[in-house]
């Protein structure tokens, strides 16, 4: 490739972004000072509320024109086909061109990977044929899942934990509807909003172990709306979510969960244990779509060859913080409706507000 | 649609033409995994379940069935739906669920992948399935992919409950002593498999999958990959030929049961042998077995376990999950010897002359 866009520009580093890269600008996010962000490609997984002028990051995602495949050779160890242990504490991965591999290209998306479990985590990456939009699309798709587990466990190892929740507020109260994507989450919301409750989440919500809830506004339009050929949106310039003007609040404090199913109309109170299995499963539900991948097994094979990653440790926290989190809400609702609009949560949340 | 799958269908003519007679019950095969596992299925499972645990019937523990039709259930038989299209709770432990069809949905072609799971928590588990229509030649590959993952989920997790863990791992044995190797895919498993088959053992269990106990048992599971590369021409064209994770019948004498002797993990690297204790062994072990069962659980179709579980608490994963590891540890914790290996050549000299040395060496020193 001699196209000009590909050629290196390392002035990028101050945060101007070059003319010829637009696709190469640096962004900062300050997700409630949690994770700092400073990446270069557009990740549909962040949402744009976090942008600030700069962080001193803890976590960078940088995508650079060329990064060189490691010699079969060398004092390193190797696991799999290509899974590089660098001499710098790190790890060298590479996988096929998405896009590109189903005709049979044999060019590589490579990745260095440093400090996934420390304060400076940094994951470098190459990919020919970035500027080919279906492949930018498909790229920008995994390294935006990539980018959200890494957040998650930094939330994790933080105290903290992401889970699968559409989020409204009024006051200091918030309302956490959890359900498998498509029950009508979103819908919901956007009545909701309409009604005046404040917006804090609609997939990702980031929750503590004192039931308090942070926003993170990573708004999708209801599913019915969006385009129903698949193969169109690789071609969609904007990430689905970016849309301005919506009433975020920040931050709130754990009023009430509802787990949401279709059916015959019925409310229905719930145990907490009962609340808490079944959260625990929608979330489960999330982090396979995310953890469905061909760069997961970076985050596994990380952790082969650094003790320090223990998912077991993760797991056994996530749960707890979960857990923890779960019982600072005063209630637990199974709701079913047969209508997709839910008519019935929207009155029951402002009859508890209301009290 | 050649004979490629010609172990599950009788070798006439007209049921070579699997597709057109599919949901045709005559041609279900029947395994019997160690007796611990009875499985019927009339679908082509890729890959092969080892022709070795064919039998000519089962009482089947888990039952893998292709119908030409499933309709969606009407509204009001249905006690609750979960996501979209809508995963239907019908009662009973049934639960019916759909999803876009692969590749189809690219052309916003609305045929939909139907299922009818029950019993999934319980002993007898019958999967129904009906493939999308025009699902032929890589469709019907890609689709038999996916729904053979899922069925490997489902063995590993009514195998755990049963007190054996599926593991991915390669093993060999030499008299009752065995070896169990590790790696990730693309290390060297096989390749040193074929070695250690031709020089130090004598017995052959497993090349991707075996299965292993807290007792420290492994059990065969005998079916061999012709070494392979990680990419081989386009996935697609891998469909179209059909060389998605085909195997071979083992050209080695199978031993149906031995005693771990010696866990090996592989990486390749500068030469080195390095002893590890079991927990070290059961971490590395956890995470090479999770990779695997990832690369499993990556099918459309894995939903319908956490979605059924959300039903019926009587399919508790978590628990499932924790009886695993804590049967891969208790398995860890039974070898005698574990090590990591590196070795800069594929053929893992240094892996054989260590096994050389350390397999049936302990009824020696046993003996008085």
């Amino acid at each position: 490739m001699t196209d000009a866009r590909f050629m290196s520009s390392p002035g990028n580093l101050n945060g101007m972004p070059s003319a010829t890269s637009r696709s190469r600008a640096w962004s900062h996010f300050d997700i409630h000072d949690l994770i700092r962000l400073r990446t270069n490609v557009q990740l549909t997984t962040v949402p744009r509320h976090f942008q600030v002028d700069r962080v001193e990051p803890n976590l960078e995602i940088e995508m650079v024109d060329h990064l060189d495949g490691f010699p079969a050779t060398g004092p390193r160890r190797i696991v799999g086909f290509t899974t590089h242990q660098t001499e710098d504490e790190g790890l060298y991965f590479e996988c096929e061109v998405p896009v590109f591999s189903l005709f049979g290209g044999e060019a590589r998306w490579r990745f260095h990977v440093h400090g996934l479990t420390g304060d400076a985590a940094r994951i470098v990456t190459a990919l020919p044929f970035y500027e080919f939009r279906p492949v930018r699309f498909k790229a920008r798709q995994l390294l935006s899942k990539l980018a959200l587990l890494v957040i998650a466990l930094k939330l994790i190892r933080g105290g903290y934990a992401g889970c699968h929740a559409t989020t409204l507020a009024r006051g200091d109260d918030a309302f956490l509807l959890f359900a498998y994507s498509g029950t009508g989450k979103s819908t919901i919301a956007a009545s909701l909003m309409n009604a005046g409750y404040r917006f804090l989440s609609d997939d990702f919500t980031i929750v503590d172990p004192d039931g308090r809830v942070y926003c993170y506004p990573d708004w999708h339009a209801p599913r019915p709306t969006r385009m129903n050929v698949p193969l169109a949106k690789y071609l969609r310039k904007k990430p689905p979510f970016h849309q301005t003007g919506l009433p975020i609040g920040d931050r709130a404090r754990v009023h009430s969960i509802f787990l949401l199913e279709g059916g015959p109309d019925h409310v229905e109170e719930l145990d907490r244990e009962e609340a808490l299995r079944r959260v625990m499963l929608v979330n489960m539900a999330e982090v396979s779509k995310l953890w469905n991948s061909p760069l997961s097994p970076i985050l596994n094979q990380y952790a082969y060859f650094y003790p320090d990653l223990d998912f077991d440790d993760i797991m056994m926290r996530y749960r707890s913080c979960m857990q923890s989190f779960i019982g600072r809400a005063e209630k637990y609702y199974s709701v079913r409706s047969k209508s997709p609009t839910f008519d019935n949560v929207p009155e029951l949340i402002s009859s508890l507000a209301g009290r | 649609m050649s004979g490629r799958f010609e172990s599950n269908t009788t070798q006439d003519p007209a049921s070579r033409r699997g597709r057109r007679r599919r949901g045709n019950l005559a041609d279900a095969a029947s395994f019997n995994i160690h007796d611990a596992l009875n499985v019927r299925t009339n679908v082509p499972i890729v890959p092969k379940l080892p022709e070795h645990f064919r039998v000519a019937s089962v009482n089947p523990d888990l039952e893998v069935v292709s119908v030409p039709e499933l309709t969606r259930p009407p509204e009001d038989s249905v006690r609750s739906t979960i996501g979209h299209p809508g995963t239907c709770d019908l009662g009973g432990g049934e639960v019916y669920y759909e999803c876009p069809a692969p590749f189809l949905q690219y052309l916003s072609e609305k045929a939909a992948w139907r299922f009818l799971v029950r019993g999934l928590g319980d002993r007898e588990t019958r999967i129904t399935t009906a493939f999308p229509r025009f699902s032929v030649g890589p469709i019907g590959s890609r689709l038999r992919d996916l729904l053979s993952r899922i069925v490997y989920v489902a063995i590993t997790m009514k195998l755990a409950r049963k007190g054996v863990a599926l593991c991915h791992a390669s093993a060999v044995a030499k008299g009752d002593d065995a070896c169990v190797i590790f790696g990730y895919g693309g290390t060297g498993k096989t390749t040193l498999t074929a070695a250690l088959m031709r020089s130090v053992c004598d017995g052959y269990l497993s090349d991707d999958y075996s299965l292993v106990d807290k007792q420290g048992r492994v059990y065969c599971w005998p079916e061999y990959y012709p070494p392979h590369t990680e990419v081989s021409g386009s996935p697609g064209l891998r469909y179209v030929l059909g060389q998605y994770r085909s195997t071979r019948e083992a050209p080695f004498p199978i031993r149906k049961r031995a005693t771990v002797n010696t866990i090996l993990f592989l990486e390749r690297g500068p030469d080195g042998v390095e002893e590890l204790d079991a927990d070290g062994s059961a971490r590395r072990l956890v995470l090479l077995n999770m990779e695997e069962l990832w690369r499993l659980w990556n099918s459309p179709v894995s939903q319908i376990l956490g979605q059924y579980s959300y039903f019926y608490p009587s399919l508790d994963l978590a628990e499932i999950l924790r009886e695993y590891t804590a049967l891969t540890a208790s398995f860890a914790s039974r070898a005698p010897h574990a090590f990591v290996v590196r070795s800069r050549g594929a053929s893992f000299r240094n892996a054989q002359d260590l096994l050389a040395q350390v397999l049936g060496g302990r009824r020696d020193e046993a003996r008085p």
